[in-house]
Formats: structure tokens, C-alpha cells, sequence
């Protein structure tokens, strides 16, 4: 979820899609034309060119330095001043660009000598003894070449026709494979003689490193608001939230209009657990669980459950459709101490 | 070819037989028409998740039934079938020897038809173990144990009666699949009947989940994995006209994957109440099921070196192609999902689904939509119908998997992250779980599409095959001629170890099959159940109530756990949204265990006196008016069904031979027992306003609902202000 906060950051983020879109739109229609209107002989020809490990290895090899070198010259033209900077970038750009071209050629014209010593390459290739064959072929598995295959094709191995080659395990799928036995030895040792955490450990960590986190968050803050604190707010703006609040998480029990369904009428003057936004506050964070009202101090914030608070106080006297008949005892502001120490006890 | 002419100067009898093509048609259409089905219904399920009201408010069509019905119909009915078409074209020609009993064929056939037919019937009626993969109760365990082990001595007596000298790798596969599914479903099953179709696990709690998943994981393993990759070693080089690239590569994968697949089990139960040894074993197992999963796909992909040509023009060979780089993908997929970091943020999110589906719909899918493009035109003596419709089938189920997989990730991705998100008040982000749903409801309806672009490519396929078939003439039988297996045996003392010990001898080659996939079993399982501390007891979990067990069961019939995990992972977000995390020794007394292993809604291991009876009440009838915006299906049949308390006390007497210890004689008052905390149930209802009679359904599963994850509470009770 950073990334996409990162991202909100930035001004006009969203054209950035757009143009990406653009480019790629424009990029797919280009290609599919040109598919569409591509001859067979094209294609064959195409078909045709001899794409060997060589170039393709150096073609990443080229496109990586086309990676790697922009970093490089970024990092070496941070420090100085802006100007110098963007002179150093497009330098650096150029340099590239030039760089790109001349191994584009240099490519190109492999690929040409290639295709014009086709035949002759097959040819010596035949006679080729095996000791020819790069060291990549033959970890990437291809240490035999196609032409030399049947050397390798096993006798007496015929099964309806199908054949079997000798070929040894490419050695990369090898490695690979010692490689994770050893990565499983090492996760075990690792895991079970004390050097990383079990399960357990983690989440005692994950929890401490957690509290310290929102301690000083809340320092920073200033201190929360708790039910001894709350003050009961009657700005118009902040009921329109605490109103938005009741709507998502109250009005499934108490009704839409604050009437009461399965939880009671909040719109009398009656109250289980106390009146005045103290106790409601108090009913809201801690919920009266025996009765079905849940615990919101881990949904709502403090400054949220105050506004849920001042929202459901302010809801007295309003005449909701089909309004629960009043439950528990009288409540007015300012005689309200009685009634209160009741419905704590209720609540205990 | 070969063997006929090293047998020397003196002329050989050729044996004349016949390979049967009916049963390999048979089973292709079933495949087919099954595939088709089980995939409806799994479009079904889809668009259900962006559209609760396709739930119909029907027990028959909610999603927690219909999902069991998918997954069952797709694995065991369209792979299997497809599978077992595969398997009695190829086994029988490369062994050169028809299969050994027509009639075991037969009954294969017929047997394995009923099963998905009784399972079609079933699972939406609500009869299920709610055991994944394994839900069908347990006269069809018995049948499918009995089917699958007749196909087996087919098989092997084919082996024996083989007319050449060596065992070809493709039926290593098939042998291997055979025997560690008839082991895998006989352990996974073993439970004891409450009537004719309910019982009770023989296993439970922590022990129960690690069977399960040890079964859930290598029913991936062996029926969707090593059966193909067995096809794949016979039909890949038959379209390609090209040797396998590697016969030593064969055997070390071979045997490389089969032994260590089988420990792989409990990467499904990461972060979870199992043992720390067992999740270790689960993870580095899988970290090392990689360069032998990736040998198949080498072997495959290597083979095609030098008519990679062909790939372009041949459709067969474009379907395998792609089969076998998702297959290459899923299997890297695989070990990373299993590293605990990687797992934490992908389980219980569609990520698990993404991953399956690449599996099931680019392997399983098109390797065998590849086998059939090549099959059916040949017993049918003709060429295909339209090589442009079998084109247009390849590239619209290929856009199918990316519509499908590319939303499914997307929606793992967002929705973990959202359940882990805290602001910095140290609260949740979103402590409401439906807004972590409700964001993905145009991703699921994404899916949606993605579905319905492979079913109509599959479609396609049906018609293309279907053509091709009413074009043509069934070639019922095909005779070959062989010398027998004595004529051409000889003695070559250089021949290769593998050749020598397994290839010549296939009762050998089944039996150290089935030892090589037995050790992880046995080393996983045996110390679960035998060593007490793997499961410390806590002194206050108590068995259920009559009714709560009532409850309990309705929870499994109506697949509950199909959405819902009870299993809150020791993480500071689940603590915070669900609370405690769960420990081993709360499951004690679940049979079967209900973990789960998607979180479509909540989890539910805390939910027990979360919200009062009445909400609970509401909730089932709408669960939107409890939580406006809910996708989770209606359940009004709960509050007018009235449950059955017949079977009060044979269940109560299974739960005490299973070891529950209810006191002696227990069943016979039960079902006061039951009675009385129905009213007390009932009563609280009714002072919410809620008039409802106290032997309805929706009682017991409130008492089992409300029961949920207490018990630790009730220990810690007075220590906990």
C-alpha cells in the first residue's frame, strides 16, 4: 500500500497511465499492421534468420549495459549542481545512444555474415569436433549440437516409435537442484537452532516493535481522547461525520434513524447504560458485549468514536419511523450522576 | 523396430493383438462432457461472487455447494477422464500389449462415471466431509477405493504382459499416480459412518488438517501433475516427431518428484496451529520440488529443439507449449508460495486461486485439449475438422487464462495487503472485512469473463472434435503385430542401472514407487499422532453439545468452509481484527477439521459471542441487512427447516468411539440436553423481538456459532479483566 501512497503524492499522477496507454495502444496497432500486412516469404525469410545463442547472448548482454550505464552516469552527476547536472544527463544520454548504435551495427552485421556463410557454417559444423561447442551451450543443456544428435540417440530405446536422447541434465537445472538442498539445510539449521524466529517470536516482536511505534505516534500526537476526557461536540460539520460513522457501523442495529432494531432506541431519553457522552463513549468503546453491543476501540479511533458519540447525543428528540419503546432509566443533562452510577454497575 | 531385429538370425512369431479405441473414445467424451459441466459451474461460482442474487436463494445453487462441485468435477471427472483417455491409448502401444482385462476396462469406465454422476448429485444436496478435494461421504470413498485399485492391477498386469523388454517413462507416471492416489485417498477417508451418508473423521483438529493437506497437496501432485506429465512424455514427442531430450533426465525427475512431492503437505498450514517442524518440513520440501518439477518442463521443452518450426504451424503443439510453460510457471510459483513471508501475505487470498488456475486451465487444460486435437483424428481416421477453429480455440482460452489469472492476483495482492494495513493510531486501516471484499467485486467480475472466454474456446473444441467425429468412422480396434516379451528378452550386462533394476520388472517398479512416496507420509504423520506435546492439551476446551454438534454439521452441509477459515493465523492484524490467534489444542474435538483455506468472509474462529443470537438470526435469513453490501449467499431455509435430532445420539456414540468423552449413556439424554439449550436460545431471540420456534435449524447453528474459539476464554476468564 506505500507505493500507491508514494504515488498519490505526485500532481497530475493520473496522465501518466494515460500516456502509457497511448504508447502502447499505438505500439500494438503499429504491430498488428504490420503482421497484417506482412508477405509470406517475409515471413519465411524471417523464419529463416540464424538467431544463435551467440547474439542473442549479446543482445542481453547490450541491452543491460543500455540499463546499467544510465545508473552509472546518474550517480556520478548527483552532486553537482543543477545546470552541470542536466548537461551530464544528456551527455550521458548521448554517449549511450551512439553506444546502442554502434552495437546495433556491429549486431547487424554478424547477422549478415551469418546468413551469407549459412551453408558453409552447416558444413563445418558436421565436422566439428565437440570440444567447438561454447561453455553456455552447454550449460544451458544444448552441449549437443542438432546435427550431431544422433550420436546421442540411445539403441533398443523404442517405445511406439519414440526415441530417447542421452543427453546429460543441462547443468544450470543441476546446480539448481543441489543449489535448494542446500537452501533447505540451511533453512532448517537456520530456523531451529536459534538464529530465526518461530512463528511465536515473530509476532512477540511484530507486537512490541508495534506498540512502540503507536506510543510515539500518540506522543507526537498529543494525548488521546478516553472516556473520563471526551467533551461533547456540537459543530455542525463534525455531527455530519459522526453521522456518516453511525450510518456505516450503527445503523444495522440501531436503524437508520437511530429508532432501534435489535439494538435500542438511541432518539429518548431513556438509557441501559448511562447517558451524556461519557457513558456513551464509554458504551461504544467498550461495547456491552453480553448483550450483543460489540467493542469498537479496535474499528474506531478516539476522535471518531467522540464524533459517533455526539452524533447519537444529538439525535434526541428527532422522531424516527417505528421507534423501539424506551428501555433502562431516565436520562438529563446535569442530574445525571444516579442514573450513571447505575449503568455501571450494569455494566460490570 | 529395434527389439525385432537384435532378436537375431532365427524368424520370430509374431503375436497378433488389438488396441482398443472404443474405451479411449469413452472416456474422451466423458472427459468433454463432464469438463464442460464442472466448468459452468465454476463460471457459475464466479459471477456468484460478483452477483450474490445468482445464489438464487436455493440450498442447491449457494456458492458454498457449487464451489465443491466445481473443483470436484473439473479435477476428478474432466482432468481424470482425460487422463485415463490418455492412458489407454498410450500405455497399451508403448507397452505393445492391449490392456489386460477389457472388462476392468470397462468397469474403470463405468464405475469412475457413477461416482461423478452420484457426486453431481450429492454435493449440492449437502452431502459432503467438507474435506477438500475429498468431500464425497463415504460409500463413494469405498467405490472409488474399489475403481481406482481395479484400474491399478489392469495396469500392472498390462505391465506384465508386455511385449517389450523395458517399461517406456511415460508409464513410471501413470504407475506412480496410481498408487500414491489409491494410498493418498485410502489414509485421507478412513472415518466412521453416522449413517449412509454422514460420518465423522477419523482424525481431528491439527491432525485432521495435516491429513487433509498432506492429501489436498498430493492429490495436486498425483492426479493433476504426475498423469500428465506421464501424457505429456508419450504424445508431446509423438506430435513433435522429435527423441526425448533426456532419458537421464527422466528417471532423476521421475523419482526426484514423486518422493519429494509427497512432504510438500503442509505449506498449506503456514503461520498455523501445526507444529513448527511440520510447517519447516512443508517449506523446504517445496524449496526443493523445484529443479525436479522444472525437469518435466525441461524434458518437454527440450524435446521440441529443432521443430520449434513446427510449433508454429502445429495447433497440437501450440496447445502443449503453452501447457508446459504454465506448468513451469505454477511449479516456480509453487516453492516461492511456500516460504513463510511469501505465504503469509498470499494465503486465504485468491493469490492461492491465481496459482491453481494457471495450473488447471494452462496445464491440465491444454495439455489435454493439445492430446485430444491429435487423438480424436486419428481413431477417427480422418484429419481435423478446422485447423482455424482449433486456432481461434488457442487463442481465445489462452486470453481466457490471462483474463482469469490476471484479476485473481491483482485481488490477492490488494486484499492482503488491506487486512494488514494499520493506521498509525495502531488500529486497522480497514477493521470492516467487507470493505476488503466489496473492493474486489469488479476484479471477481474480471475473472468472470476470463471464464467465459476459455468455456467458449472450449466449446469450440467440442463442435471442432464433434465434426471430426460425425466426418469420420470410429476405429474401434487397431491390430498390431510383436513378438512375445520371451522371444525378445536377452541378457546385457552393460545395460543401464535403471533399465536393469525398475524398467525390466514393473511389480518392483509399483512397489518402490509406493515406498518413495510413502516416507514423507509416514514421517510427517506418525509423529503428529504419536508424540503428545505436537498438540498441547488446553484443561478448559470441552467437547460440543448435542446441539452445537447439530450446529456443527449444518456449518459443514451448507460448505461454510468454503469462505470462512477458523483459524486466526499468530499475526498482529488477526489478533487485532479476529482476536486470540488459535491454538492446536482448541480443534481437540473437530471432526473434520475447519480451517479452510479461503477468506472470501471473515474468519469465524472467534466469531462465538461476537454478535448477540439475533444478529446471527438476521444475518442468515439477509446478510446484507446486518452488513449492507454482504456477497455471502441468503440462508432462509435455516430459519423454517426443523433440524433433525434422529440422529442425536448415533452421533454422540461416534463422537465417544472416535474418543469424545461424553459421559456414559450420554446419547440416550442428549437430545434434552439439546431441547433445553435450544429454549434457552430461543428465549433470547424472543427478547430481541425475534419470535421463532426452538427446533429450527438456524437454533443449532447459532449454538455452534456462538460456541466458536470460547473455550480459551472461559480458561482465562478471570485473569483477563
Amino acid at each position: 500500500m506505500k507505493f500507491r501512497n508514494y504515488l498519490e503524492t505526485i500532481s497530475g499522477v493520473s496522465i501518466f497511465p494515460l500516456i502509457s496507454l497511448v504508447i502502447f495502444f499505438v505500439f500494438f496497432v503499429v504491430l498488428i499492421w504490420y503482421v497484417i500486412q506482412m508477405d509470406r516469404s517475409k515471413v519465411e525469410a524471417v523464419s529463416k534468420m540464424p538467431l544463435e545463442d551467440g547474439i542473442l547472448r549479446k543482445g542481453a548482454l547490450a541491452l543491460l549495459a543500455f540499463f546499467v550505464i544510465p545508473v552509472a552516469n546518474a550517480q556520478s552527476a548527483t552532486p553537482s549542481p543543477n545546470e552541470s547536472l542536466n548537461i551530464g544527463i544528456l551527455t550521458g544520454l548521448l554517449g549511450l545512444l551512439i553506444l546502442t548504435l554502434v552495437i546495433v551495427l556491429v549486431q547487424a552485421v554478424i547477422v549478415l555474415q551469418r546468413v551469407s556463410a549459412n551453408q558453409k557454417a552447416a558444413e563445418a559444423l558436421d565436422t566439428a569436433p565437440e570440444s567447438n561447442v561454447s561453455w553456455w551451450s552447454r550449460f544451458s543443456g544444448f552441449g549437443v549440437s542438432l546435427t550431431e544428435e544422433k550420436k546421442i540417440l540411445i539403441a533398443d530405446h523404442d517405445y511406439d516409435g519414440i526415441h530417447e536422447l542421452d543427453n546429460r541434465m543441462p547443468p544450470w537445472l543441476q546446480f539448481l537442484f543441489v543449489g535448494t538442498i542446500f537452501i533447505a539445510i540451511a533453512y532448517v539449521i537456520y530456523y531451529h537452532s536459534g538464529f530465526g524466529d518461530l512463528q511465536q517470536a515473530e509476532l512477540d516482536k511484530e507486537i512490541a516493535q508495534a506498540e512502540v511505534a503507536k506510543k510515539a505516534y500518540l506522543a507526537k500526537v498529543g494525548a488521546s481522547i478516553d472516556e473520563n476526557s471526551v467533551t461533547l461536540l456540537e459543530d455542525a460539520g463534525i455531527l455530519k461525520e459522526g453521522q456518516t460513522i453511525y450510518q456505516e457501523k450503527c445503523a444495522a442495529c440501531h436503524g437508520p434513524e437511530g429508532g432501534g432494531v435489535v439494538g435500542p432506541n438511541l432518539t429518548d431519553e431513556y438509557w441501559l447504560h448511562g447517558g451524556g457522552v461519557k457513558s456513551v463513549f464509554k458504551s461504544i468503546k467498550y461495547g456491552i458485549p453480553e448483550k450483543g453491543m460489540i467493542s469498537w476501540e479496535k474499528q474506531l479511533s478516539p476522535t471518531d468514536i467522540q464524533k459517533v458519540s455526539s452524533y447519537v447525543i444529538s439525535l434526541k428528540g428527532t422522531k424516527p419511523a417505528n421507534p423501539k419503546e424506551p428501555q433502562g432509566e431516565l436520562y438529563t443533562e446535569g442530574g445525571d450522576a444516579p442514573a450513571r452510577d447505575k449503568a455501571v454497575a450494569m455494566n460490570q | 523396430m529395434r527389439n525385432v531385429l537384435n532378436t537375431g538370425a532365427a524368424p520370430v512369431e509374431l503375436d497378433e493383438f488389438q488396441y482398443d479405441n472404443k474405451i479411449v473414445r469413452d472416456f474422451a467424451i466423458a472427459s468433454v462432457v463432464f469438463g464442460l459441466i464442472g466448468m459452468l459451474v465454476g463460471l457459475l461460482a464466479a459471477f456468484q461472487l460478483a452477483f450474490p442474487q445468482l445464489n438464487f436463494d436455493l440450498p442447491f445453487t449457494t456458492f458454498g455447494r457449487i464451489r465443491p462441485l466445481h473443483t470436484n468435477a473439473v479435477i476428478f471427472a474432466f482432468v481424470g477422464n482425460g487422463f485415463f483417455a490418455a492412458m489407454y491409448y498410450s500405455a497399451p502401444r508403448v507397452l505393445k500389449a492391449p490392456m489386460w482385462s477389457p472388462l476392468l476396462s470397462k468397469f474403470h469406465f463405468w464405475g469412475w462415471q457413477l461416482i461423478i454422476l452420484g457426486a453431481a448429485i450429492t454435493l449440492p444436496m449437502g452431502i459432503t466431509t467438507s474435506k477438500e478435494y475429498a468431500e464425497l461421504e463415504w460409500p463413494f470413498d469405498i467405490a472409488i477405493a474399489v475403481v481406482w485399485v481395479a484400474a491399478l492391477v489392469n495396469l500392472v498386469m498390462t505391465m506384465l504382459n508386455r511385449r517389450v523388454e523395458h517399461i517406456y517413462a511415460a508409464v513410471w507416471f501413470y504407475v506412480a499416480s496410481f498408487v500414491a492416489v489409491a494410498m493418498l485417498h485410502v489414509v485421507n477417508s478412513v472415518a466412521l459412518p453416522v449413517s449412509f451418508f454422514k460420518s465423522y473423521s477419523w482424525y481431528a483438529g491439527v491432525q485432521d488438517a495435516l491429513v487433509q493437506w498432506w492429501y489436498g497437496h498430493n492429490a495436486v501432485a498425483f492426479f493433476l501433475t504426475t498423469p500428465y506429465l506421464g501424457m505429456m512424455y508419450y504424445f508431446l514427442p509423438k506430435a513433435a516427431n522429435r527423441p526425448i531430450y533426456s532419458y537421464r533426465l527422466s528417471i532423476v525427475h521421475f523419482w526426484a518428484l514423486i518422493f519429494l512431492y509427497i512432504w510438500a503437505g503442509p505449506h498449506h498450514l503456514l503461520y498455523n496451529a501445526l507444529p513448527d517442524w511440520a510447517q519447516t518440513l512443508g517449506t523446504v520440501f517445496s524449496i526443493m520440488l523445484l529443479a525436479p518439477s522444472w525437469g518435466g518442463m525441461i524434458n518437454g521443452l527440450f524435446t521440441l529443439r529443432g521443430a520449434w518450426d513446427k510449433v508454429r504451424e502445429d495447433i497440437v503443439l501450440k496447445f502443449m507449449v503453452v501447457a508446459i510453460t504454465a506448468y513451469g510457471m505454477a511449479t516456480f510459483e509453487g516453492p516461492m508460495l511456500s516460504l513463510k513471508n511469501v505465504n503469509a501475505i498470499s494465503h486465504f487470498t485468491d493469490w492461492t486461486v491465481a496459482h491453481v488456475h494457471v495450473g488447471a486451465l494452462g496445464w491440465n487444460g491444454f495439455l489435454l485439449f493439445g492430446i485430444l486435437y491429435w487423438l480424436l483424428p486419428r481413431i477417427y481416421g480422418r484429419s481435423l475438422y478446422s485447423n482455424k477453429l482449433a486456432n481461434f480455440h488457442f487463442w481465445i482460452g489462452t486470453l481466457g487464462i490471462l483474463f482469469y489469472a490476471v484479476p485473481m492476483y491483482w485481488a490477492g495482492w490488494i486484499q492482503s495487503a488491506m487486512w494488514k494495513e494499520f493506521t498509525q493510531e495502531g488500529l486497522l486501516k480497514y477493521p470492516n472485512f467487507l470493505e476488503t471484499v466489496t473492493q474486489l467485486a469488479p476484479l471477481y467480475f474480471l475473472r468472470g469473463v476470463g471464464g467465459t472466454l476459455y468455456i467458449i474456446g472450449f466449446i469450440v473444441m467440442i463442435y471442432n472434435l464433434l465434426m471430426t467425429a460425425l466426418n469420420g468412422k470410429l476405429i474401434a480396434t487397431e491390430t498390431a503385430k510383436a513378438p512375445a516379451l520371451s522371444a525378445i528378452t536377452h541378457n546385457d550386462p552393460q545395460e543401464h542401472w535403471h533399465r536393469r533394476i525398475f524398467e525390466r520388472r514393473p511389480v518392483f517398479l509399483t512397489i518402490m514407487a509406493l515406498v518413495a512416496v510413502a516416507i514423507g507420509g509416514l514421517i510427517e504423520l506418525v509423529p503428529t499422532f504419536m508424540v503428545d506435546s505436537n498438540v498441547p492439551t488446553i484443561a478448559s476446551v470441552q467437547p460440543y453439545t448435542p446441539l452445537e454438534l447439530q450446529g456443527r454439521d449444518i456449518y459443514v452441509r451448507e460448505g461454510c468452509y468454503v469462505c470462512h477459515s477458523q483459524m486466526v493465523r499468530p499475526f498482529r492484524d488477526e489478533i487485532e481484527r479476529y482476536g486470540e490467534y488459535s491454538k492446536a489444542g482448541e480443534f481437540v474435538y473437530d471432526r473434520p477439521f475447519q480451517w479452510g483455506s479461503k477468506r472470501t468472509g471473515p474468519d469465524l474462529h472467534r466469531i462465538g459471542g461476537k454478535y448477540p443470537d439475533s444478529w446471527h438470526y438476521n444475518h442468515m435469513d439477509d446478510p446484507a441487512s446486518m452488513s449492507p453490501g454482504s456477497i455471502m449467499p441468503k440462508y432462509p431455509w435455516l430459519l423454517e427447516d426443523e433440524l433433525d435430532t434422529t440422529t442425536t445420539a448415533a452421533k454422540i456414540r461416534a463422537m465417544q468411539t472416535l474418543g469424545v468423552p461424553y459421559d456414559e449413556g450420554f446419547d440416550q439424554v442428549a437430545n434434552k440436553d439439546l431441547q433445553k439449550q435450544a429454549e434457552k436460545i430461543t428465549e433470547s431471540l424472543k427478547q430481541s423481538g425475534i419470535k421463532t420456534k426452538s427446533d429450527k435449524e438456524i437454533i443449532a447453528l447459532i449454538a455452534y456459532l456462538q460456541r466458536l474459539g470460547t473455550d480459551i476464554k472461559a480458561g482465562q476468564g478471570v485473569a483477563v479483566k
